[in-house]
């Protein structure tokens, strides 16, 4: 369809060009190219017919769980508006790297989420949810020991989670902050040795949407 | 037809959430934690 040969697109109807974009989107999310997600369900959902509510929900479920994997929230007159409910304790977990609730989250509503078709999508925030409490436990440890704030004790995340209700051993602590720095939440290197995370001195914790989100 | 579109469609999302502030409940009781940890590392 974006071949040249072929007609203009905005010479379709439009329901046709926010279906095809719909579909567009969906198989972008498939693909793991969430950018391209982005575009595609943001165009539907700008386009549909103001009064079409359900297809409307229908795009919102999809286009909501790829803004929150590029960081960008629903605002609450968005999730009132379409019922959007299911998504507010995820995204309550995100603002506050509330890893517990989260996990809670996921587990409460799994079978919600897979017969909705978002729950392998939404299980890929749950890096964006350590990020955000690593940056709680940066900020933290700035504020305690400003002249070694690049330098974040793996134990101190340790004890953050531990305080969440999520008891983690060292080596699943560390794991994780490999996963962080190497999916590029998060900008440093361990220290094995010294049970450290280095943290670049500027911009630390990049915009969730230069992450790396495919597997 | 573009009248037929919804013109409601800024301001849906939000983007300046991710921040340096932190100021919530949860931060203050990590803060204490840590503190407490330290003051005992230095005392042992």
């Amino acid at each position: 369809v974006d071949s040249r040969q072929f007609a203009d697109f905005d010479a379709f109807p439009a329901s046709q060009r926010v279906t095809y974009k719909f579909y567009v989107g969906r198989l972008a999310v498939f693909d793991e190219n969430y950018q391209e997600a982005q575009e595609a369900l943001e165009y539907a959902l700008a386009h549909c017919h103001r009064g079409a509510a359900r297809n409307k929900a229908l795009v919102l479920k999809y286009l909501v769980p790829v803004q929150l994997l590029l960081g960008r929230l629903p605002t609450p007159a968005l999730i009132a508006a379409h019922g959007l409910h299911q998504y507010e304790p995820i995204i309550a977990a995100m603002r506050s790297g509330d890893v517990k609730l989260f996990n809670d989250t996921m587990e409460a509503q799994q079978f919600r989420f897979i017969q909705e078709g978002t729950y392998l999508l939404l299980e890929k925030l749950r890096y964006a949810v350590y990020r955000r409490l690593l940056r709680v436990v940066h900020g933290v440890h700035a504020q305690l020991e400003p002249e070694k704030r690049t330098q974040i004790p793996l134990p101190q995340f340790q004890t953050a989670l531990a305080l969440q209700g999520v008891p983690l051993d060292m080596d699943e602590v560390e794991c994780v902050a490999a996963n962080l720095i190497f999916r590029k939440y998060v900008r440093g290197y361990i220290s094995h040795k010294n049970e450290v995370m280095v943290v670049a001195k500027a911009d630390p914790f990049p915009p969730l949407a230069q992450a790396s989100l495919t597997d | 037809d573009a009248r037929q579109e919804d013109p409601k469609n800024q301001a849906l999302w939000e983007q300046d959430w991710d921040d340096d502030n932190i100021n919530d409940d949860f931060s203050h009781r990590l803060k204490a934690e840590l503190a407490k940890q330290q003051q005992q590392g230095q005392g042992a």
